[in-house]
């Protein structure tokens, strides 16, 4: 797979194939990444699969950004269906984990 | 403290500038609380601006519509200082200000005399100081 590049906004096609492969690599260590870091943002460079955590979307984005100047990325919401809503609820896919650091940060 | 109005007597709107790379430009946008996140514009104003795409984010539609959406850094004129924010590019025409813009603010709607304030909360300057 191709990067795609900052300095033009891809055809849907495009966008939608770049999020499949994040989305794969995403799934292929969904439910470690749930354990340990629920509600964190994860942005992936599809091309390699190298990705980077943190809690806000605009920390996880300058990490990689640094990493790989002018390319684009794809960013989820670990837990969740979206990183944004129109009209929806912001509901994750499934139960939070009990015990993980999510649970000891909010206690 | 921002200024905007409810548009026949429904829709709550608001004017916001937004700045790109290449120039910036005053929106009409709509107040949407069911928007999360902080500003949705229409691909072609964002072209205009200058916005380039940093990535693509998951976003849920009210129709059950799920699909990566482009998210670009814009900076905003929020009151009376710029911001930077994170812009989603959509195909509505509309653009529109989430809560994750209005997180922090005093939003009131007023449907009978049609207007709206967004404030910052009364001794922000202070805490802000200390």
């Amino acid at each position: 797979m191709e990067a795609l590049t900052i300095d033009r906004l891809p055809s849907r096609q495009e966008i939608d194939a770049y999020g499949a492969a994040a989305e794969e690599i995403y799934q292929s260590f969904r439910p470690k990444l749930e354990a340990e870091h629920w509600g964190k943002y994860i942005t992936i460079y599809p091309v390699n699969g190298d990705y980077a955590i943190s809690r806000s979307h605009r920390a996880a984005l300058k990490k990689m950004q640094k990493k790989y100047p002018g390319v684009a990325f794809v960013t989820n919401r670990i837990g969740y269906r979206a990183v944004g809503h129109f009209g929806g609820t912001g509901a994750s896919d499934g139960k939070r984990p009990k015990g993980g650091r999510y649970d000891q940060r909010q206690n | 403290m921002i200024k905007g109005k409810i548009e026949n007597g429904l829709h709550p709107k608001v004017s916001v500038e937004v700045a790109g790379k290449i120039a910036s430009r005053k929106f009409p946008a709509l107040v949407d609380t069911g928007f999360d996140l902080e500003i949705a514009l229409h691909r072609d104003d964002a072209a205009k601006l200058g916005l380039e795409p940093n990535d693509f984010v998951w976003i849920d539609y009210a129709d059950g519509a799920r699909v990566h959406e482009p998210s670009c850094t814009a900076r905003v004129l929020w009151h009376g200082k710029w911001k930077d924010v994170e812009v989603i590019l959509s195909n509505d025409e509309e653009p529109a200000v989430g809560t994750g813009l209005l997180q922090g603010s005093v939003v009131t709607m007023d449907f009978v005399k049609n207007k709206l304030t967004i404030a910052e909360p009364a001794g922000s300057k202070r805490r802000k100081r200390e």
